[in-house]
């Protein structure tokens, strides 16, 4: 890397100071820790690999014509003895990708030979993070280090830059980032998910995450990251009561099998994980919800859809914490008219399945005296019209109908 | 950046299906023609009524991992969306079909080395790939390595691929019992101790066998005799005084029972038996040429009356005994869906073993079963393999 760049890749003098104070805690803590394991393990080829992880936080990972430059100008010649290898700490990678991050965000402005340089280098280093959480195949990862980058990651806006910069990164620096992105959510620095704290002072940057299923490029891999951002409660809840979570019901009918898909899976998550969170949402929103869910999943056109959106519905009603909302959806005609419906598609299909014969011959005498005893107070010709339908197709069942 | 997401279309009469290529289990692949482009895909459609839930988030995981691989050697989705009650899957069309196919048509008592160490190599770089981004392939074998006209060589069916990193924990291992017995590591077979990416690489090395002699080692046996030997065996060799000593090497480092001491996908590449690799049209020559080019797709609609072009062909499109052929042919590549319990069939095994007098009558019956390619359902009691 020229000379020149330097400034702007170490992130000034300041950042030099801290740097080096990284590398020495780091390696002093390895060093306990090695002495700390040798005695207690000797020779185990665990406890060896995790030292020398410790050693060489960013294993794997070739030392770059940067550190090794950087560390020239910045270190004595005593340091350099000791390090071999110049490795850079876990700190010194999460710092170098967010200023090329920066850098990338404002590209624009710099000559192209540059940028593919210094988007390169973004690339990989995205990539060393990565393999310093997940590790890879000679190594596992090393809490320590995880617990470093983690601190370093959200102690500025590095996951904005990060999130902002996604379109134009590369497909695989996508799929690395957003791995990242997804084990950061996970990690624990002094027992507290700092990613949380970070989400909930920043909710916008949930709305760039949802507003990514209506780019196809983008869909998978936002929407992979903010399945990880909803397992923290309070984003859930931001997701839940915000204005998004009208559009699920559109992307989840996407014409794109793998997008749509996505996001029935983020709207499943949203609905399940956090129980009083959704059984709030529900006994709010209820009109609005339902009748959205009724008009717009239960009676898609696309059978994914209709299937998918009757597993959820039962999910969401049969748990216990929404109990009221159960109630209060059961006894609605035109709930039961609807389910009616689906339940005549299972019944009036040709060809029906094996194992739906079975289930309906199954229970073919309960379903039907179920069906007898089932009046409206009001004459309802259409109602009527469909229960002897339904009664009809599945009183004739029987198992020799199975193909 | 051209992506192919954009190119292909989600809607379903941009694509007219042609003929049947494929036919496993709950799906059929077919040779189509994506008009906007004038470009023959392969479509897969995906029967939606025979998947339960269950195996509708793995169909959504294998789609997601089909659309977001960018490597030469990988058959990447170029779209998917729902017709009626499929799924239907774009990919490209690879005319001479899988390797197995290949090998059986041209050579069915094995490919020459040259030809051989070039369809590995570019394998081994699909894995090196997929292995790298934390996958496992889980069922890598010649059934699954396709080639197309120019001799490009594409690793394909992720139905049962597995990703290590899944919903961002880092998972130490698997413990699925999956993949095709033959082709099956030891320690996927031996639950207990969980497998990772080395897995592929033993895969990798009886796939080499199995080019190198038309069918991979113990095919002769059924699946449970061959869980037992691959255990209990030492592993197979590479014998042939016509193969080269780099090439019975490369085979060695590969069939290591220990997952440990095998080299990884990115140590292998550098293998002396791959610096001998010759470009498609010196290495695969003789290969391609017993394969016909690819119709001109312009005659192929005009022969295909629009008026059930836009309709899944019927099969008696076909003439019932050449369907019948064909899917018998793809049936042998084996439908390797397989998800039991590895207690009860260590326990089935034991018993086949012990008794000398049923094994025989067993023996043959399973070995029936399995050339006409077999599926074994989740954790199922009894452990015969279903005629798909």
């Amino acid at each position: 890397m020229p000379e020149k760049s330097l400034g702007l890749v170490a992130g000034g003098e300041a950042s030099n100071g801290g740097w080096m104070r990284g590398v020495v805690g780091l390696s002093e803590e390895g060093f306990k820790m090695m002495k700390g394991i040798c005695i207690s393990k000797p020779g185990g080829a665990t406890s060896r690999a995790v030292a020398q992880r410790l050693r060489h936080p960013a294993a794997q990972s070739d030392s770059t014509p940067t550190s090794s430059t950087l560390y020239d100008k910045s270190s004595s010649t005593k340091m350099k003895g000791l390090f071999k290898s110049k490795p850079r700490t876990p700190v010194d990678i999460v710092r170098q990708t967010r200023d090329l991050l920066s850098f990338a965000a404002r590209s624009s402005e710099s000559r192209e030979s540059k940028r593919e340089e210094k988007m390169a280098e973004l690339f990989k280093n995205l990539r060393e993070l990565k393999s310093i959480l997940y590790g890879n195949s000679e190594s596992e990862p090393v809490s320590e280090a995880c617990a470093q980058l983690t601190q370093e990651f959200f102690r500025e806006n590095t996951l904005r830059l990060l999130i902002t910069c996604l379109p134009k990164l590369n497909l695989e620096a996508r799929k690395d980032a957003t791995q990242v992105v997804a084990n950061l959510q996970r990690q624990q620095v002094n027992s507290r998910l700092i990613a949380s704290d970070y989400l909930e002072a920043n909710l916008d940057l949930l709305d760039i995450l949802i507003a990514g299923y209506e780019n196809t490029d983008m869909a998978l891999h936002y929407g992979a990251m903010l399945r990880e951002c909803i397992r923290h409660q309070t984003v859930a809840r931001y997701v839940l009561e915000s204005q998004h979570m009208k559009k699920f019901f559109d992307y989840i009918q996407l014409p794109k099998f793998d997008i749509a898909a996505d996001a029935a899976a983020t709207f499943k998550e949203l609905l399940t994980r956090h129980k009083s969170t959704v059984a709030e949402f529900l006994s709010k929103n209820y009109d609005w919800f339902f009748a959205e869910y009724n008009s717009k999943l239960l009676e898609s056109s696309n059978y994914i859809t209709r299937r998918q959106a009757i597993k959820l519905l039962g999910d969401i009603l049969l748990d216990r914490s929404n109990a009221a909302v159960m109630t209060r959806y059961v006894s609605s005609k035109d709930n039961l008219r609807i389910l009616m419906n689906l339940l005549r598609l299972f019944a009036a299909k040709q060809n029906k399945p094996p194992d739906i014969v079975s289930i309906l011959v199954a229970n073919k005498s309960k379903l039907l005296r179920l069906f007898a005893d089932f009046k409206t107070n009001k004459e309802d010709e259409q109602f009527e019209a469909d229960k002897a339908q339904v009664m009809r197709e599945i009183a004739a069942l029987e198992l020799r109908d199975r193909p | 950046m051209a992506d192919v997401q954009r190119i292909y279309s989600a809607n379903r009469f941009d694509y007219v299906l042609l003929d049947e290529i494929g036919n496993g289990g709950s799906a059929t692949v077919y040779r189509a023609f994506y008009l906007p482009l004038n470009a023959v895909v392969a479509v897969k459609c995906l029967d939606l009524d025979r998947c339960n839930n269950g195996s509708l988030e793995n169909i959504r995981l294998e789609t997601q991992t089909m659309s977001c691989v960018d490597h030469p050697n990988l058959v990447r989705a170029y779209s998917s969306f729902v017709v009626d009650r499929n799924l239907w899957v774009v990919m490209p069309f690879m005319s001479v079909g899988s390797c197995l196919h290949a090998m059986k048509k041209a050579h069915p008592s094995g490919l020459e080395e040259i030809e051989i160490c070039f369809i590995l190599k570019e394998t081994l770089k699909a894995l090196d790939y997929l292995h790298r981004q934390g996958h496992i392939h889980r069922d890598v074998k010649a059934g699954n390595i396709l080639v197309d006209s120019n001799g490009a060589v594409k690793l394909s069916d992720f139905g049962v691929s597995a990703c290590m990193f899944d919903s961002g924990d880092r998972q130490r291992c698997r413990n699925t019992f999956t993949g095709t017995p033959c082709w099956m590591a030891p320690e996927v077979m031996q639950a207990e101790t969980g497998y990772d990416s080395k897995a592929d690489m033993w895969s990798f090395g009886i796939t080499a066998l199995e080019l190198a002699h038309g069918h991979p080692p113990l095919s002769e046996y059924p699946p449970l005799k061959v869980l037992l030997m691959t255990v209990q065996n030492a592993p197979p060799r590479l014998g042939d005084k016509k193969f080269s000593k780099s090439f019975k090497d490369m085979v060695a480092m590969c069939l290591v029972k220990d997952p440990k001491k095998r080299p990884n996908a990115g140590k292998l590449l550098k293998h002396s038996f791959f610096k001998h690799a010759k470009p498609p049209e010196v290495s695969l020559k003789k290969l391609l040429a017993y394969f016909r080019p690819p119709l001109n797709p312009v005659t192929v609609l005009q022969i295909q009356n629009s008026e059930s072009a836009q309709q899944l062909p019927s099969k008696n499109m076909a003439s019932a005994a050449e369907y019948e052929a064909r899917s018998m042919r793809e049936c042998q590549k084996g439908i390797s869906a397989w998800t039991f319990d590895i207690q009860e069939l260590k326990a089935q095994a034991a018993t086949l073993l012990l008794d000398d007098d049923n094994d025989e009558t067993l023996e043959s019956s399973l070995v029936d079963n399995y050339r006409d390619g077999l599926t074994v359902m989740g954790n199922c009691n009894q452990l015969f393999p279903l005629k798909c």
